[in-house]
Formats: C-alpha cells, sequence, structure tokens
C-alpha cells in the first residue's frame, strides 16, 4: 500500500544561525497510510506542532525529506497549493479562525480561493456540511459568530473538508469542547476517515482521546520519535511515558496500580469499556 | 472623565492591534502604483462605535505615539520626517475616535441632529454673511469667499439629508459614516498640520496642490476601506445582521 | 515562519529579573532615563554622536546584566526591515546637494551618484536605529508590566488634580504592552490557518473593494479575538476586586533615595552631553581623507 505522507529524517531549527536558534526537529520519521489515525503524542515543546506544519508545506524541511502522495515538499518547485488540497491542517481552536458573516460563506471560502466553479462549490459546500453535522437546510444561513464554539468548530472543519482533502491533520481538535462535544467530533471524525483513501494524523495531550480513535500512534519528544506503535504497545510501557512526562490513561493507570497490588490483572486495556470487561472477568 | 474596566482594557487591546498594523505589513494594504493605503487608524473607530469617545482618543494616542516613535526607529522614506514631529503624528490622531463617535450619535439619533445641523447652517451663513459684509473682501476676493461659503452650507445641507436617510438604517449605517468621518479626520488633519506647519516654516514645506493629491489618492481609497473593515468588524461583534440575510454562495454569487 | 513577516520586534525583551543596580531604581527613573536618553538619540544625526549613543546603550545593558542573546533578539528582527529602509534613505538622499557641500562622491551610475556624506548619514541612521531598538530592549528588560504601570501612573499622578486619569491611562499602556505579544502569536496562526485553506494575501489584484475583502479572513478574527480576551480580562480584573483608580490603596509606595536621584540626575546628564557634543569635525576629517 503506498503511503499518503512520508517524513525521513526530518530536522527543522527555529532562528537558525542566530545566537537564539531552538532545534524543534531532529530527524522525525512518520508514514501515514491510507485508512488509518496516526496519533501523535508529546509533551511541550516535544516539536508536535512543527511537525504538524511541514505535512501540508507551511514549513519547509530544513533536512530531511517529506513527501505528500508523491509531491516532494523540499523541492521549491512543488505546488504549494496543490498541497494543501490533499492535506487539510486545522489548528487549535480553528473556530477562531471564521470571519465570513454566514456559515456556508465561511465554508465556501477554502474552495472558492482555489477558483473552482460557482456549482461545484455550492456541492462541496452541502458535502461538508452534512459531514460535520450541520445540515445546510438548518445552517447554511445561520450567522457565523451567533453559533455555540462546539458549532463553530464543526464550521471551521467543514471549510476545510471542503477541499475534499485526503489527509486531515489536526492539532488538539478536542480540546475546550464539552464531552458531548467531544464525542460528537470524534465519531464525525472517525466516519469522514472510513472513506477510501482517507487518514488523519490527529495530535493530542490527551492520552485517552489518542487511545480511543488511533490505530498507531507515535510517541515524540524533544524532537525525535521515541517509540512507534499501537495505542495498546505504547500505552501499556507506563514507565516510558511517565519518564517523559506524559500520563497513561485513567483506566490503564487504575489496572495498573490493581495488578501492582496483586490483582491478576492484564494491564494494557485503553478504554472504560474494556476496563469493565476486565475487572468483570477478575472478579467473577 | 472615569473609565471603567471594560473601557480601558478594550482601549489597551484595539490599541495593540493598532501598533500591531503599524509595525507589521498588514497595515498597509497595496493599491496601484505603489501607494499603500493604510488601516492602522480602524481600531480608533471600532473602539469609539463600540465604546465611547473617551476610548476612541485613547487609542488614537497610543497610534500617534507608536507613529511618532516608528518614524524614528524605522524611517521607511522622505514623508517619515513629517511624523517626527508630534503635531503631525500625535494631535490630529487624538480626534480620530471622537469624531466617529460623533458621526455615530448624530447618524443614530436624527432629531439631535438635525438640531446641531441647523447650528452648522447658521454658523456657515453667518460666515457668508461677514464675508460679504467686509468691504475690502468685495469684489473678486469677495466672490471667492461667497462661494466658499454656499459650498459649506450647501455640503452641510446634504451630509444632514444623508444622515437623517441613512438613519433609517440603524447602526450599521451609523458605523459606516463613523469610518468615514474617522478617516476623513485622520487625512484631513495630518494632511492639513503638514500644510500648516509647511507654510509656517516649521517643517519642509509641501505644495497644497500635492497634499491635495494625496488626500485624494490616498484618502478615498482608505475611507473605502475604513467602512468595509469597520461595519465587518462591528457587526461581527454585536451580531448584527444586515443587508442580504443570507450566505452569497447560495443565492448565485461567487 | 519565515514566510510570514517579521513581526518579531514586538516580542522584544521580556522582563529579566537580574537584580542589577538598574533593577532597583525607582520605576520612574527607569522610564524617565529611556525616554530622555531616547529622545537624545531620536533629535541627533551625527554618526560619531550617535555611536557614542549606541556605546552607552549597550554599556547600560551590561549594567543591568541583560545577555547579550536576549538583547540581540530585538535587533534581529529590524534586519529585514534595516535592508528595506537603507536602500530608500539611499535614494532619496539630496547627494548632489551634498556634493556642492563639499562631500566627495563615493560612487556613480549614469545621472546617479552617491555621496560620502550620504554614505555617512546611512550609517548613522542604522546606529541610531539599533540603538533604539536596544534601549526599547533594556527597558522592557528591567522593568515588568507592574514597574511599567507604577512608572507612568507616578509620573502622571501630579495631573490628576486637573481630572487628568493618571491612573487609568497607565493601564491601558501596559495592557496594551501584554496584549501586543499575544496577539502577533494570534495574527501569526491566523495567517497561517487561512494559508492552509488557500488564502492568498499577497498579490493583490482588482479593485479597491476586492482587495479589502482580502484582508477580512485576517483582520476580522483578529479584532474579534482581541474584544472577546478584552471582556474577558476585565470580567478576571473585576472578579478580583478592581474598581477603577478612584480611592485605591497600594501596597508599594513609590519613595524616590538618593540613588535614584543620582541616576537620574546622570541620564539626563548624559542625555544633555549627546545632545551638545558637535563632533562635525570628525565626520570632515572623513571627507577629507576619503576625497
Amino acid at each position: 500500500m503506498k503511503p499518503l505522507i512520508e517524513v525521513h529524517s526530518l530536522h527543522y531549527t527555529y532562528l537558525r544561525g542566530t545566537p537564539l536558534e531552538t532545534v524543534a526537529l531532529r530527524g522525525v520519521d512518520l508514514v501515514v497510510y491510507p485508512g488509518e489515525v496516526v496519533g501523535l503524542v508529546g509533551p511541550t515543546g516535544s516539536g508536535k506542532s512543527t511537525l504538524l506544519q511541514h505535512l501540508n508545506g507551511l514549513l519547509r524541511p530544513q533536512a530531511g525529506r517529506v513527501v505528500v502522495d508523491g509531491m516532494d515538499l523540499g523541492d521549491s518547485r512543488t505546488d504549494l497549493r496543490a498541497v494543501r488540497r490533499k492535506v487539510g491542517l486545522l489548528f487549535q481552536s480553528p473556530e477562531d479562525q471564521l470571519f465570513e458573516r454566514y456559515v456556508a460563506d465561511d465554508v465556501a471560502y477554502g474552495p472558492l480561493q482555489y477558483g473552482l466553479p460557482p456549482e461545484e462549490v455550492r456541492a462541496r459546500v452541502r458535502r461538508a456540511m452534512l459531514a460535520v453535522g450541520l445540515p445546510p437546510e438548518a445552517y447554511a444561513d445561520r450567522p457565523t459568530f451567533a453559533l455555540s464554539g462546539g458549532e463553530r468548530r464543526r464550521v471551521a472543519l467543514a471549510g476545510v473538508l471542503a477541499l475534499d482533502p485526503q489527509v486531515l491533520v489536526l492539532d488538539e481538535p478536542l480540546a475546550g469542547l464539552d464531552p458531548a462535544g467531544r464525542r460528537l467530533l470524534a465519531s464525525l471524525l472517525e466516519e469522514w476517515c472510513a472513506q477510501e483513501g482517507r487518514a488523519i494524523v490527529w495530535a493530542s495531550h490527551s492520552m485517552d482521546e489518542v487511545a480511543r480513535s488511533a490505530d498507531r500512534m507515535y510517541l515524540l519528544a524533544e524532537g525525535r520519535v521515541i517509540r512507534e506503535g499501537t495505542p495498546r504497545e505504547i500505552f501499556g510501557d507506563a514507565e516510558l511515558l511517565l519518564e517523559h512526562g506524559l500520563d497513561v490513561p485513567a483506566v490503564t493507570w487504575v489496572l495498573r496500580e490493581l495488578a501492582r497490588a496483586g490483582l491478576p490483572v492484564r494491564t494494557d486495556v485503553l478504554t472504560l469499556e474494556e476496563a469493565c470487561d476486565v475487572l468483570e472477568g477478575v472478579l467473577r | 472623565m472615569r473609565l471603567t474596566v471594560r473601557q480601558i482594557v478594550i482601549a489597551g487591546a484595539l490599541g495593540a492591534i493598532a501598533i500591531l498594523l503599524g509595525a507589521t505589513r498588514i497595515g498597509f494594504i497595496p493599491f496601484v502604483l505603489g501607494i499603500a493605503i493604510t488601516v492602522m487608524h480602524i481600531p480608533a473607530i471600532v473602539g469609539a462605535v463600540l465604546e465611547g469617545p473617551v476610548v476612541g482618543l485613547i487609542i488614537g494616542l497610543l497610534f500617534g505615539l507608536f507613529s511618532f516613535a516608528w518614524a524614528f526607529i524605522a524611517p521607511t522614506g522622505p514623508g517619515d520626517v513629517y511624523f517626527q514631529n508630534p503635531l503631525i503624528s500625535i494631535v490630529p490622531r487624538l480626534f480620530i475616535g471622537p469624531v466617529a463617535y460623533l458621526a455615530y450619535r448624530l447618524v443614530r439619533e436624527p432629531r439631535k441632529s438635525a438640531l446641531l445641523l441647523g447650528l452648522v447652517l447658521l454658523l456657515a451663513a453667518a460666515a457668508i454673511g461677514i464675508a460679504y459684509g467686509t468691504p475690502t473682501l468685495a469684489g473678486n476676493a469677495g466672490a471667492r469667499w461667497v462661494v466658499l461659503g454656499a459650498a459649506l452650507a450647501l455640503a452641510a445641507l446634504a451630509l444632514a439629508g444623508l444622515g437623517l436617510t441613512l438613519a433609517r438604517y440603524g447602526e450599521i449605517a451609523a458605523t459606516g459614516v463613523a469610518a468615514v468621518a474617522g478617516t476623513l479626520t485622520n487625512t484631513v488633519l495630518v494632511l492639513g498640520m503638514i500644510g500648516l506647519l509647511g507654510s509656517l516654516g516649521w517643517v519642509a514645506p509641501v505644495p497644497w496642490s500635492v497634499l491635495l493629491g494625496v488626500g485624494l489618492t490616498n484618502g478615498i481609497p482608505e475611507v473605502v476601506a475604513a467602512v468595509l473593515i469597520t461595519v465587518a468588524v462591528v457587526a461581527a461583534w454585536k451580531q448584527i445582521e444586515f443587508g442580504r440575510k443570507g450566505a452569497r454562495i447560495f443565492r448565485g454569487e461567487g | 515562519m519565515s514566510e510570514f513577516g517579521a513581526w518579531h520586534i514586538l516580542t522584544l525583551g521580556h522582563y529579566l529579573p537580574m537584580g542589577s543596580p538598574l533593577h532597583r531604581l525607582d520605576p520612574r527613573v527607569r522610564l524617565l532615563s529611556v525616554l530622555v536618553l531616547g529622545g537624545a538619540l531620536m533629535v541627533r544625526g551625527q554618526l560619531a554622536v550617535l555611536f557614542l549613543g549606541l556605546l552607552l546603550v549597550l554599556l547600560l545593558l551590561a549594567l543591568a546584566r541583560v545577555p547579550l542573546g536576549h538583547a540581540l533578539r530585538g535587533v534581529r528582527a529590524l534586519v529585514p526591515l534595516l535592508g528595506v529602509v537603507l536602500l530608500l534613505q539611499l535614494l532619496f538622499y539630496p547627494h548632489r546637494r551634498a556634493l556642492v557641500a563639499g562631500s566627495p562622491a563615493l560612487w556613480q551610475a549614469g545621472r546617479f551618484v552617491v555621496s560620502a556624506a550620504g554614505v555617512v548619514a546611512l550609517v548613522a541612521l542604522c546606529l541610531r536605529m539599533v540603538a533604539l531598538v536596544l534601549l526599547l530592549t533594556l527597558l522592557t528588560s528591567i522593568a515588568d508590566a507592574t514597574d511599567l504601570v507604577h512608572a507612568v501612573e507616578g509620573l502622571l499622578r501630579p495631573l490628576q488634580g486637573i481630572g487628568f486619569p493618571a491612573h487609568e491611562l497607565a493601564l491601558v499602556f501596559v495592557i496594551a504592552l501584554r496584549f501586543l505579544p499575544l496577539l502577533a502569536r494570534e495574527m501569526e496562526r491566523l495567517m497561517k490557518a487561512q494559508a492552509a485553506r488557500g488564502a492568498d494575501f499577497g498579490h493583490g489584484r482588482g479593485y479597491i473593494v476586492q482587495r479589502v475583502r482580502r484582508t477580512f479572513p485576517l483582520l476580522v478574527p483578529l479584532f474579534v479575538l482581541a474584544l472577546r480576551r478584552a471582556e474577558e480580562l476585565a470580567v478576571a480584573m473585576e472578579a478580583r476586586g478592581y474598581a477603577g483608580g478612584k480611592g485605591r490603596s497600594y501596597l508599594v509606595r513609590l519613595r524616590m533615595r538618593h540613588a535614584d536621584w543620582l541616576a537620574l540626575a546622570a541620564a539626563v546628564a548624559l542625555a544633555v552631553l549627546l545632545l551638545w557634543l558637535d563632533l562635525g569635525s570628525l565626520e570632515q576629517a572623513l571627507f577629507r581623507s576619503l576625497g
């Protein structure tokens, strides 16, 4: 299977050559295949943000290679606008970027900027709004700034989905939402990713989030990939996580403590449901 | 002149935007032939419309102080020498907010504005009367004054009519008028100050024709920009809807 | 970050509690001294004087124990601007007049000539820009937000008698200073987010209305965000019992000590010196040696 995104030995230093230079990435390798949700976890300063910005060409690699669907981002001839149609990047608190008076217009902004004909733009807007659970009939003419935070975040997502990207790169997509909002957004994203040829790169501080949604994940610290594997593999190694200042998912923690106290329980548990099953098994 | 906490903080925040706009490229929208129009005065207008004349005054002060300091720190052309004079960079900017506020209030409260305009017309008439009456001004020079006075009176009438009709369109129209007034204040007072100080010999003089030219080529687009941006910002913040009631994209427009 | 402009100047020097003798001065003295010296630098144009001024600022930075790297950050932000400024100044300098006044020509290309006086003026301008930025860095390094509020307020307090809202104004200044780096970061985030959607801020075409519309994705969210943060801050301040300047009591009372008066006198003296020094003869000697 051909990867959608390949990152080889990526290096990046901010303010290179000045007395204030900071090394953000020290040789990161990453690969994203169609159909998967790739989690990116790491403490602040680990280089998550920097890495994400390389995936759609906002930053160009100083050393190493970033290839998106065959396009090399280190090559100055690469058309960045084409890259940004394939890779949609959503920053933290994307609801802050809305500026149009009405919802449908903001969603339409991206496609219009790419010069797509109005009829096609309308179709894309409708599709995108449906995909985020904001049916166009009800929401198209709603004033953007009158919506709730969660609704505005979905409008921002729709704006990116309207460009029909193959990969969605998300920086803390669920941060600041209430539990219901988080569940809704998470399920919308999973639904989107289930489509043919799509993938998601999901950067987060929240272990629970990544544990639940990611198929594969990378653990980043100090600009390097410390570990790569499935959530189960990585969260099972609690020592590694703690060593890098990260937390273990709550349920994993509880079961570890129980195991340490002598109970015969598995510790590679990620979700509440699994934990309940394991505990039930033991209590019987 | 007691300010509420809210006013103080908003003045600070909008003042910061004005400075940010001035220090980066964002504050200058490139127009034809390398002319760039500025939007740095807009925070003062927004502040005046949202929170009153004092807030507008303070933001104008911050704008002016920055403009003054920047003319020394990073002068980008021969024009910057003028802004090194606080009478040109600071004083005119103090008026942007209060004038914008005044315009906003006048359009929002047409009854009061009718009264005020009556006063203005009276003054204009008085000016014409004096000019005409003075014997030394009779003849060619006198005619010029009469024409000036008549033009002023007509302009006042036109503005009054405009204001009264716009009053029906509520807050948004008032905001637009405020933006026009604020921008014109900035342009007219700054250029006027340059001309005045030039004729007094305090700075290198610039011919009035040049000043007028700059005023028109920069001023008109700046007014347009200010109206568009101010209205967009105020409408978004106060969540006011105006004009068409729905998304453009589904109404056959791009 | 590189394609999005040089606004780093606004994230200039953060407060560094170095505990140096400069840090311990009355905040009013710190502010006044910087203003007075800055003023002197703004007024003078002679190369030698500005050079001395720059040395003075560097000395003050050393006295304040500000690390060189920190100070350089502000200067580094100036570099892209410097190029543009210098080029424009070179073009607009009255070279011919300088030639008539006795300055030798350094370079000639057709009708365009560059005089030695022009180059000297350019270098002087450079020095001034750097000195002023370093001075500003000095101020922000030796005085934090609270110090600055006290300073501005203290200086304006005499005016409070005539109804001048000194306290409120001081607070506005400090809040603006606090919001600057915050808004600068937000603006960068906005630019990137909109660029990720295909926004194109740079290349302008079309009528003025179209060009202005193109700035909406940046300006409208920026204003709304700033207003929202301002509201939140105001609510937070009120929740903490802030009720304006009237009848406010202060934990710290500003009192000028001998050291403060001495420092202020020194600053004023240095500023006067910079204003009075006439090293024009040095420039003439330079010209003659080049001629």
